[in-house]
């Protein structure tokens, strides 16, 4: 066709011109469309790695290393040097007289109840300042005895000592009441070892970190939770000649390290050093805090008290989560695959349907109401009928399995009783009568047996149970992530080629045979990728634990204790968080680490799901 | 041969049990919930008694909310004269001089009960519940007589409602119970949300969901014909399919935080400086918002719509495409006056499942804009007729609230069933809706395939 | 009448030296709610939630007065104050305690001086259990045996079971179940400043997310102990009377205690607002103020179990609003 071919009269087709810009815009339109939707189609994956990198990078500067250095400092001066609490001088001079020696350090407690006195030889006394008359209420030695004290002070908050010797060791004290109510200076732990005499210890103002000088010009930054320095550097590295520096003394902010002489400037170093607080030891192992018997997972934000040290172990929170998890799936992975199978073998087409349709239905009950159900109501009467929920347990599968037992005894009028909704009627009709029986026999045996509700008898035997648990949550989330699990087992159990269980019938297998040599083999990864998908979903699940659980965050996986979940804590501590605080980027943190939880078990679930479906195909 | 069936009986027995159980909680827990909100509205009987308070007998005016049985043991231990049994009545007694609105009475105590006909409630518009016995109206004022014997005089323009329940025939209680109802669906809460009506919150959670969906439906449904039309099967489609199936499954929350941090803080706060420099340090989208809200729902619900939408065009038989290629269509051609002709259905509950999604969705939400109580509508008279900045209450909040938050939790409490009732009733509706629309696609491409 | 003035003012003394930047001063009595134009607008709010219901409230009278004004509250604790304000998500923050010096000094980064502290109620902390419970009083050293991990403060061991409150019979051995508020709470922070000398909490003490869902737990759990504001009206609960020490009488929280000092769990409340110095509040602030603060908004305090603020400190405030 040419292009100045002439058009035939009377036609109404459009001319070569314009069919040829006609064609033209067909194909501009068309691939418009395909970029489009394209675009649309990989944006997917953009908002996953968008949100994926956003997160991190909010959370990065969390495990940036301390840096510093030096900066020209004649245009300021240094900060006036941190007022601690002070108690007139005669108390002191009393203690003195009381401990027999003049001290070289005198320290006193933020709650100026305790006095510190110390010699340089490191012998100390720790008085009572109530009771300054009965003299020292402890001796000890702050060195080994044949080393010099050379350095003593107080963390932020005056609840701990850090002390330096001549041998350019670190020890850090704690004043911890034992067993008879008494306080005592207790030895907590050491720091890494300086390489010569300490010359000056700073703390750090409202956290918990200090600075080190050494004889040898050695700096030094640490954090208390931490034993080795966090930053560290030399005099000759940093290009200062040593002049006799005595003191260091730390911005308001902690940005910066004031070098001193007499209160004269010496140097002054910008330190980058923002959250000091949170390292992988401080998240993930036991730390030993201000003032605590032993070293503990901790996860205690608080805010509202300046020189309150925030404490954030995510070991509680991770446990809690994996243990709502647990019981959770305990509960729905028994029951969804059940009901699956019970959809997929023993139901006919039009109420099959309608079974799995109503249980999709189930997966939108908004948790919220779940939620506020459990603790409303669920919680408070398990704590009351604990006793009859284990009688429950026990007395209705006991119950079925009689009735199976003994089915073909029973009357052939009802064995005809074959359809599966009448047997659904009955099974509710059992689940009905046996929650009534269970309750009558619970409280009977609970007054014949514990004299006391069971609860309290647990509560004596030493077993500590909290009325907002783990067993609430195990069955109310268990029923938020019954339906998922359900809809992705029954995918896969519907799946199955229908010549399979077909054939073994025709060779006289009966329904348990088929299930369980056929359907559950060929079906295993699918149930898999249901646990997982129910696991995510648990996971992820927030409304249900923050409202049904106290929030309490106890490292353990006892079904009679409460928890706290990742996800709660987001809801509850992200709206007080300062914005770029390490407390605000901890909880972005915490986000990661749910965003992976959930990712890698997504991903498993998928990976499981097309190797299967890859599989029956080759089977079909 | 029976042995031999019996392993398979069981597995028939206990599986069917597992189905009971699940759909037996499920109907219990639905029925609980209607039968409790229902019961809020329905006008209860207005009961009086005589009971000692600090040795004198006294008069009680109120409702009995509910009983509790205490057995001797709890009697004792809570330093009681012990009978064998005893029984003790919550009465909601409204606004008493020195007394708590709800309080626990031991039914052993009590004498001399009585409905008497003429007893009312009185509901106050800003101070609460009165019971008493009318002792004068005229246009402007009405006297009640308090259980005390006081009578206090209020005026009409305060008062919200005068029932007496005990009067009332089955008809009157009735009218009465719809009249409560479209009172609580039509009007603001009150009292730290435990009194007055839930509307902020309804037109809350359908605007935020109305928009979400504007927001989910173009990406959601480009995405899904991407999957199923253009997509060839290659590393990268399984990459996408991947995302979407993780996207599902990333925690609510997270993207609750997400979207404070970049939708509020960081593109909120670049919207305020380039458009409304002039009235920072106010922030007008630097702060939480319904925008954000429906932003943070569509993020959420794109995998819902862009699953729906693949597997609605996975229905429509290929035949359809071959003709339409057949006639020299492009592909946007078959695509736009042959494919999505038919496939709108099936997209539409694609949207309408990810709106009942949305409808139910709490803990995101919290960082980005619902909060517990901002009563007025986040509407306007001229374009674009909604207030993006404005913040909004929630259906899904408001049960976290006032179920767990209320200082005046005992009369709070019925209200949280109510609420859960309308927000069930409105995603049970979507959903219902979704259903319909996807039985009527799948009829009409099988019609077609045939 | 003189006692009664000698008592608010001692108050507002002890008040000025614990905790507020005000200093007394014996003025004229502030003005009446003052009739001004409608005013139009946003008044966005966010922080305490033991100030939630009060804010309701005053929000329902002022918005009687002013239609055109929108009010939004949003109520999760009163660390969410300064960051709202800090970050400009809101024109008024309200908070049960005083800000700290790391969020005023986040304030002062941002706008170069200080957030405003205007003291609008007092209020105080009760100690709940459950109505069948016999005990009647409790001193502060048993709740911190109860409450703290480390127990700094009296140094009392600690306190498991009812028996070691002195309950007998079948008491003895039941254990406690111990509720208080989350970390973002002002209530939290408060009990722990005074009852615990700013220690740790213990881990197992339930953290609740809302001033009513700890006397809720408490109103459900029989061996339950809770901390929160007087302002619950929950039936199923009862009140104790707290001791300061052992060998001082018990004491129940009463408006009276309060004003006098008596009761040890007596706080003022604040809402904090970004008022630069020597410049008037914008209109819809100084106006919501002017009403919260005038005798009529302070009388609403009391439907909420909270005391109005001392007549002097008030009288403050007025000259330093400028109302």
């Amino acid at each position: 066709m040419t292009p100045n071919a002439e058009k035939p009269t009377g036609s109404h087709l459009p001319n070569a011109q314009q069919r040829q810009r006609r064609s033209r815009h067909r194909r501009w339109l068309d691939r418009g469309w395909h970029a489009l939707i394209t675009l649309a189609g990989v944006s997917v994956i953009a908002t996953l790695l968008a949100i994926f990198v956003y997160l991190l990078l909010e959370v990065l500067p969390l495990f940036k290393p301390v840096s510093a250095q030096l900066q020209p400092h004649a245009a300021s001066t240094p900060p006036p040097a941190l007022i601690l609490p002070s108690i007139a001088d005669d108390d002191f001079a009393m203690a003195a007289a009381k401990a027999g020696f003049t001290a070289d350090f005198q320290l006193i407690d933020g709650l100026k109840r305790v006095i510190i006195l110390a010699k340089r030889d490191g012998e100390a006394c720790v008085l009572l300042r109530a009771a300054l008359s009965q003299g020292c209420q402890q001796r000890l030695s702050l060195t080994d005895r044949t080393v010099q004290l050379t350095a003593a002070t107080w963390l932020a908050g005056q609840q701990s000592l850090i002390t330096g010797d001549s041998s350019g060791q670190l020890k850090q004290w704690y004043l911890i009441a034992d067993a008879a109510g008494q306080l005592r200076l207790s030895w907590v732990k050491p720091f890494s070892q300086q390489a010569a005499s300490i010359v000056a210890i700073a703390a750090e103002r409202g956290r918990r970190g200090f600075a080190v000088l050494d004889a040898k010009g050695g700096l030094s930054v640490f954090y208390s939770a931490l034993s080795s320095p966090i930053w560290q550097a030399q005099y000759a590295t940093l290009s200062l000649a040593q002049k006799g520096v005595t003191e260091l003394r730390f911005t308001p902010n902690n940005d910066g390290l004031w070098l001193l002489n007499a209160q004269q400037a010496e140097g002054f170093l910008a330190i980058n050093n923002r959250h000091p607080e949170i390292s992988w030891r401080t998240l993930w192992q036991k730390v030993w805090y201000e003032s605590w018997q032993q070293p503990e997972y901790v996860w205690q934000s608080g805010g509202g008290y300046e020189l309150y040290q925030g404490k954030y172990s995510l070991v509680p929170l991770t446990v809690g989560t994996l243990k709502a998890a647990f019981y959770a799936l305990l509960v729905a992975v028994p029951l969804a695959v059940l009901a699956a199978i019970f959809s997929v073998c023993f139901l006919q087409e039009p109420v099959r349907s309608r079974l799995s349709s109503m249980i999709e239905l189930m997966a939108l009950f908004p948790t919220v109401i779940i939620g506020f159900l459990a603790a409303i109501w669920l919680a408070p009467a398990l704590e009351q009928h604990l006793l009859s929920l284990l009688l429950y347990l026990l007395l209705v599968p006991a119950a079925v399995w009689a009735l199976a037992y003994y089915w073909h005894y029973l009357p052939r009028r009802w064995q005809r009783l074959n359809s599966s909704g009448a047997m659904l009627i009955l099974m509710s009709a059992i689940l009905l009568v046996g929650a009534w029986v269970a309750l009558g026999l619970g409280s009977w045996f609970e007054s014949l047996l514990f004299d006391d509700s069971l609860r309290f008898w647990l509560d004596q035997q030493g077993v500590d149970y909290q009325q907002r648990n783990a067993l609430v949550i195990g069955l109310a989330m268990g029923f938020a992530v019954l339906p998922v699990i359900y809809t992705v087992s029954y995918d896969a159990l519907a799946q199955i080629p229908q010549q399979l269980t077909a054939g073994a019938y025709a060779l006289g297998a009966d329904q348990w045979q088929i299930v369980r040599r056929i359907m559950l083999p060929v079906a295993m990864p699918g149930f898999l990728a249901a646990v997982m998908l129910g696991l995510s979903r648990a996971i992820g699940e927030t409304m249900i634990i923050l409202m049904a659980t106290g929030n309490n965050p106890i490292t353990n996986f006892n079904l009679f204790e409460g928890l706290r979940s990742l996800t709660a804590t987001l809801t509850i501590e992200l709206p007080e968080a300062a914005v770029d605080s390490s407390h605000y980027r901890v909880l972005f943190l915490v986000a990661i680490l749910l965003f992976v939880f959930t990712f890698a078990a997504n991903t498993l679930a998928d990976l499981v799901r097309q190797r299967l479906r890859r599989n029956l195909q080759r089977l079909e | 041969m029976s042995a031999n069936r019996q392993p398979g009986r069981r597995l028939y027995f206990f599986s069917a049990l597992a189905t009971a159980l699940t759909l037996l909680t499920f109907f219990l827990l639905c029925l609980l919930i209607l039968s409790r909100g229902l019961r809020l509205f329905w006008p209860a009987e207005v009961v009086q008694f005589q009971y000692p308070i600090s040795g004198q007998m006294q008069q009680v005016f109120g409702e009995v909310v509910s009983r509790q049985q205490v057995n001797a043991e709890q009697l004792a231990a809570a330093g009681l004269p012990s009978h064998s049994q005893a029984q003790r009545v919550l009465i909601k007694q409204g606004q008493t001089a020195g007394q708590t609105a709800f309080r626990w009475y031991w039914q052993h105590l009590s004498r001399d009960w009585q409905t008497p006909a003429q007893l009312s409630l009185l509901r106050h518009f800003s101070q609460g519940e009165f019971y008493g016995v009318v002792m004068q109206e005229n246009a402007t004022e009405l006297q009640l007589r308090l259980s005390d014997n006081s009578s206090r005089t209020f005026l009409r323009s305060d008062i919200e409602r005068v029932i007496s329940p005990n009067q009332l025939s089955l008809w009157g209680k009735l009218q009465l119970f719809a009249a409560q109802w479209w009172q609580f669906l039509s009007t603001e809460p009150r009292q730290a949300n435990s009194a007055g009506g839930i509307l902020p919150a309804i037109m809350g959670t359908v605007l935020s969901v109305l928009l979400m969906a504007l927001l989910v439906a173009p990406i959601g449904i480009m995405a899904g014909i991407y999957l199923h039309e253009y997509a060839k099967d290659g590393r990268l489609v399984r990459l996408v399919r991947l995302s979407v199936h993780n996207l599902a499954g990333v925690p609510s929350v997270v993207f609750g935080v997400f979207a404070l941090g970049f939708f509020v803080y960081v593109l909120g706060g670049s919207i305020d400086q380039l458009f409304y420099a002039e009235q920072l340090p106010q922030a007008t989208f630097g702060t939480p918002g319904l925008l954000w809200v429906s932003l943070t729902l569509a993020l959420l619900t794109l995998p819902v719509v862009i699953v729906a939408t693949e597997e609605g065009l996975a229905r429509i038989p290929q035949s359809l495409r071959l003709g339409g290629y057949a006639l020299g269509a492009t592909k946007a051609e078959v695509l736009r006056k042959l494919i999505l002709p038919v496939a709108i259905p099936a997209m539409i509950t694609g949207v309408v499942l990810a709106m009942s999604r949305a409808a139910g969705e709490v803990a995101p939400l919290i960082f980005v804009g619902v909060v517990k109580y901002a009563p007025v509508l986040p509407l306007r008279s001229e374009w674009p007729f909604v207030q993006l900045d404005q913040q909004i209450m929630s259906l899904g909040l408001q049960i976290y609230d006032v179920g767990l938050q209320s200082s005046n939790a005992d009369a709070a409490e019925p209200r949280v069933y109510a609420i859960a009732l309308v927000l069930l009733l409105l995603i049970g509706s979507l959903n219902l809706l979704a259903m319909r629309l996807r039985r009527y696609y799948r009829a009409k491409t099988r019609s077609q395939g045939a | 009448m003189d006692t009664l003035r000698m008592r608010l003012s001692h108050l507002c003394s002890v008040l000025l030296l614990v905790t507020t930047p005000f200093v007394c001063s014996t003025e004229t009595r502030p003005n009446n709610v003052s009739q001004t134009a409608s005013l139009t607008g946003t008044l966005s709010s966010t922080g305490s939630d033991t100030l939630h219901n009060m804010m309701m409230v005053w929000r329902r009278e002022f918005v009687l007065k002013h239609p055109q004004l929108n009010i939004q509250i949003q109520s999760s604790g009163s660390a969410t104050a300064p960051v709202a304000l800090v970050e400009g998500t809101a024109n008024l923050g309200p908070m049960s305690r005083v800000m700290l010096t790391a969020e005023q000094d986040r304030f002062r980064r941002r706008f170069g001086y200080e957030a405003y502290a205007v003291p609008v109620a007092l209020d105080m902390l009760a100690i709940y259990v459950h109505q069948d419970n016999p005990l009647q009083q409790i001193s502060m050293a048993q709740l911190e045996a109860i409450f703290s991990q480390n127990r700094r403060c009296a140094l009392h061991p600690a306190i498991t079971r009812w028996g070691d409150l002195g309950l007998a019979g079948r008491w003895q051995q039941r254990s406690i179940a111990a509720y208080g508020r989350n970390p973002a709470s002002g209530t939290y922070a408060f009990f722990r400043q005074k009852a615990l000398c700013n220690d740790d909490f213990q881990q197992k003490v339930a953290q609740l997310a809302g001033a009513a869902a700890v006397v809720r737990s408490v109103s459900l759990s029989e061996n339950g102990l809770g901390y929160s504001g007087v302002g619950q009206q929950i039936a199923g609960v009862k009140m104790l009377a707290i001791s300061q020490g052992s060998e001082q009488a018990a004491i129940m929280p009463s408006p009276e205690n309060a004003l006098s000092g008596a009761y040890p769990l007596a706080r003022l409340l604040y809402i904090y607002v970004n008022k630069a110095p020597n410049q008037p509040l914008a209109a819809a602030e100084r106006e919501f103020f002017r009403f919260i603060l005038s005798a009529a908004g302070q009388q609403l305090l009391e439907s909420d179990g909270l005391v109005p603020i001392p007549l002097p400190l008030r009288q403050q405030v007025f000259e330093d609003l400028g109302l």
